[in-house]
């Protein structure tokens, strides 16, 4: 796919969105009984599963207990059907082993780990259609489900993507968008502070740019953060309403 | 084997001294250990050594069939292998979560930025092409994996040379390394990586740490760039690292410079080294590990040098066998030069040289010039080996 299709003469994307238009975001909250919290969220085409269970003891080897602070696992798993192509293993390959240390990471920055020592919390994560931004919609997932269980966080954690194309930089990138050669940022950070939590950046373009982008994927996160934070506000109401009813 | 616990004091030693502006080995924050790379003698093996971490790549290529969704391509598949060798808790076999990460960056800086051209890897469309592989071998962790394995393995993708193919119709004929001279692989752009550790909250950077700075670090951030100023990668890691913006950008301005004058550097070892083969005398990897030499020993300027000329020598003459020229050593100014006298008069002419009588043709090994590190208090020391085949 070259650049030309990627982006119309009329400043139109593949899927018709202008370059700094966010994908549709849809979301529930408190869908599994079992888990402490629980979320399902869609941006655009990509639709993942997260489920939070903690603070628990540590399961396993009790070596990975931190003496001053909880020690967070997630485990990232794409399911088979998620992709064109059958996928064979949907956990345990290098890929999702190096997203899963990347959640780990993103999360014991904004999870207020020093309130449990020696506990455990778990992430997981599971991605039923992967359409360009997995890792975004990831992080997105398991913080509202971090925000349902009720674990005590520092500040919300939100993530977006962003690209450049023809000097243009687009925002939250699909799949199309992101095989087809131009380069992908990732970028997690904390809203309120505007701090950058994790950052990778896929395919090359030239320095100076970098600012550009930056920009623009921090700015994109703001805004998937106001969006969430409006439909945390309605569920949060609806289940106050429903618990004051009862 | 579990990894040795940090103490407080060494993590608030190095933490303090960051802050200050200085390094526990002396560097400047912004300053990176010299790389020394070396080359060794089959094509596409390189040896990085950045201070004490040292890692080795091998480039090694067959034919395989082509992936359905990319059927003019080549295939290039990077692999990291670290044992115990290198650390105590890298575990043997198993590649832990640093491994992945090591593996995964080296893969996202060469692979995904699309270095090396694979369509000139192919022969023939969807039936037969080059798969490139390169394995890296962590031999020494003192901080730093990442630049030292993207490092050599640029180099050793830049050294490798694969064997020529000729296409005859629909049959592929490849050609020994002896019928025609091995092809180099096409290498668009040279992308390396550059690693800082953060402390304060992402305010201060460090380029290149060490060990000791990796592990007292609040997080990671690894930049890949190439010659031109491009990013071809960028990672921020480590649990509870919050950087600005300002913070990356200025890292990574530094991190531009310095990938230049990197690049640069790996284009001259690649140029000596192709000049040292064309003169028929390269030594591979035995070069590097005689640099250690040198800095172990302390008596350099007792240096001797032995000139041995290509001669049948014994060190005992044999009345028996050939008629072996009698040796004398002279040790003229330091010099330590063999004589040869064909006949076992007692004469002690130095300066007399009597052809010698034909010797019958032998393979031997030819000493061109032996250093020897001249620690003993023998003036005359002597090593010679022979082999007769």
């Amino acid at each position: 796919m070259s650049g030309t299709e990627l982006l119309s003469d009329q400043g139109l994307r593949i899927d018709g969105r202008k370059p700094n238009e966010l994908r549709r975001i849809r979301c529930s909250l408190g869908i599994f009984a079992q888990a402490d919290g629980s979320a399902y969220l869609e941006q655009g085409n990509t639709k993942v599963l997260a489920a939070v269970y903690g603070p628990h003891e540590i399961r396993g080897s009790k070596s990975k207990a931190l003496h001053d602070k909880a020690f967070v696992n997630c485990q990232y798993s794409t399911a088979t059907f998620s992709m064109g192509e059958r996928k064979r293993r949907p956990r345990g390959d290098r890929k999702s082993t190096e997203m899963s240390t990347h959640l780990e990471e993103t999360f014991a920055a904004a999870i207020r780990t020093e309130l449990y020592p020696r506990s455990q919390i778990d992430i997981f994560v599971e991605v039923l259609q992967a359409d360009g931004g997995n890792y975004t919609t990831c992080v997105n997932a398991a913080m509202m489900a971090l925000v349902d269980a009720g674990v005590p966080l520092k500040d919300t954690v939100v993530s977006c993507t962003a690209s450049l194309v023809k000097d243009v930089p687009l925002v939250d990138v699909n799949h199309v968008e992101q095989s087809g050669g131009s380069p992908e940022l990732v970028v997690s950070i904390l809203p309120h502070s505007g701090e950058i939590v994790y950052m990778s950046l896929t395919q090359r373009f030239h320095i100076d740019h970098l600012s550009k982008v930056l920009d623009t994927a921090i700015k994109g996160c703001k805004d998937i953060g106001v969006i969430l934070k409006e439909i945390m506000k309605g569920h949060l109401t609806k289940l106050d309403t429903s618990l004051q009813a009862s | 084997m579990k990894e040795t616990p940090l103490s407080i004091c060494e993590k608030q030693c190095v933490v303090q001294a960051v802050k200050e502006g200085q390094r526990i080995d002396g560097r400047s924050l912004s300053e990176q250990r010299k790389p020394c790379i070396t080359f060794g003698t089959e094509w596409g093996c390189c040896q990085v050594l950045l201070g004490n971490t040292r890692v080795m790549a091998q480039v090694s290529c067959s034919i395989q069939v082509p992936k359905s969704s990319r059927a003019n391509e080549g295939m290039l598949f990077i692999n990291v292998e670290m044992s115990t060798m290198a650390a105590e808790h890298f575990e043997a076999g198993r590649l832990g979560q640093q491994g992945i990460e090591v593996n995964r960056l080296v893969e996202r800086c060469i692979k995904d930025s699309r270095c090396v051209d694979l369509e000139s890897l192919c022969i023939l469309v969807e039936e037969q092409a080059w798969e490139v592989r390169v394995d890296i071998h962590v031999l020494n962790h003192e901080g730093n994996l990442i630049d030292a394995a993207t490092l050599a393995a640029l180099g050793a993708l830049c050294h490798f040379k694969r064997p020529d193919v000729t296409l005859d119709g629909r049959e592929v004929i490849v050609h020994q390394l002896d019928e025609r001279d091995p092809v180099p692989l096409t290498i668009l752009h040279y992308p390396l990586t550059l690693s800082f550790a953060l402390f304060d909250q992402g305010k201060i950077y460090a380029l290149d740490p060490t060990n000791l700075e990796e592990r007292s670090a609040d997080g990671k951030l690894v930049l890949g760039l190439n010659a031109y100023r491009e990013l071809c990668t960028l990672q921020i890691s480590g649990d509870g690292v919050f950087i600005r913006k300002e913070a990356v950008l200025s890292c990574a301005n530094v991190a531009a410079s310095r990938a230049v004058e990197m690049v640069e550097m790996l284009k001259k070892c690649l140029a000596a080294d192709a000049a040292e083969r064309i003169k028929g005398k390269y030594d591979g990897l035995v070069s590097s590990v005689a640099l250690e030499a040198e800095r172990v020993t302390t008596q350099s300027q007792a240096r001797t040098y032995f000139k041995a000329p290509a001669h049948n020598l014994e060190e005992n003459a044999d009345e028996e066998s050939l008629p072996v020229p009698k040796i004398k050593l002279v040790k003229d100014q330091g010099i330590v030069t063999l004589q040869t006298r064909s006949d076992a008069s007692s004469s002690e002419s130095d300066t007399e040289m009597d052809p010698l009588p034909p010797v019958p043709v032998v393979k031997k090994r030819v000493y061109e010039e032996i250093d020897i590190g001249n620690d003993s208090e023998e003036e005359s020391v002597m090593l010679i080996t022979n082999e007769l085949t």
